[in-house]
């Protein structure tokens, strides 16, 4: 396996996997505030929310700049989606 | 060394997080991708493409659209990417390098639910999945360890 050292890098991973984590914990109460929208999260503080992903992140833009990388944004299911992924 | 998946609270897909790296177009974004067996190929979703501030008007579109989750999309090539990923071992990063990603436009068709990105065969070939099993949840990794497997 390929195997990079890099703390910096892992330090900002890690920022981001908490947000992530964030999201997956208050998976519930997101879906009952923003179904079928996506939400943003930044230091574990939601920071914005849209049904429609290019208005989500030009709502962020301004204030993170090339920093919106760094946000974790994940799209809200109101029900468990039943989709095939598997590209044809 | 284990890559850790997470399972989604509001889908039944497995997903891993990751961060999206292409020096040509300044790309450094954390992302996560759902687990496709099935799939040949891994491919950037469109809301991750927006999010990742990939410039689709500056790629080259591939030969023909993909279908996927009942949605037809035009796809772009997204040439020299990194892909990064944490891995169990304090301060060890796992990098896999791709000649290029495809990643999907907005969909031709209807507005349906989005698609999250997938991790497919081109990705997942070199890894063996292990599966901490409880009745309900436990966790699952990926893994490149040499595990034997007696069937």
């Amino acid at each position: 396996m390929p195997v990079l050292e890099d703390t910096t890098l892992e330090s900002e991973m890690e920022q981001f996997e908490r947000d992530m984590n964030w999201i997956y914990t208050h998976y519930e109460t997101l879906k009952r505030e923003y179904p079928n929208e996506f939400v943003a999260v930044f230091n574990q503080t939601l920071v914005a929310h849209s049904p429609d992903i290019e208005s989500l992140i030009a709502s962020v833009q301004p204030r993170f700049g090339q920093q919106v990388g760094n946000i974790a944004i994940k799209f809200i299911y109101a029900e468990p989606p039943a989709i095939v992924l598997t590209p044809q | 060394m284990k890559i850790e998946c997470r399972r989604d609270p509001g889908s039944p897909y497995l997903m891993v997080w990751a961060r999206l790296e292409c020096d040509a177009y300044g790309i450094r974004c954390g992302t996560e991708f759902a687990i496709d067996t099935g799939s040949p190929m891994a491919i950037l979703s469109y809301p991750q493409a927006v999010s990742c501030l990939v410039p689709l008007d500056k790629l080259a579109k591939a030969l023909k659209p993909i279908r996927i989750g009942g949605v037809v999309a035009d796809a772009y090539i997204l040439p020299d990417v990194k892909l990064l990923f944490r891995t169990t071992e304090r301060g060890k990063l796992f990098a896999h390098h791709m000649a290029h990603l495809y990643v999907l436009g907005p969909t031709r068709t209807q507005m349906q639910l989005p698609v999250p990105g997938i991790l497919g065969a081109d990705f997942l070939d070199q890894f063996t999945f292990i599966s901490f099993s409880k009745q309900r949840g436990g966790r699952v990794f990926i893994t490149d360890e040499d595990i034997k497997l007696s069937l």
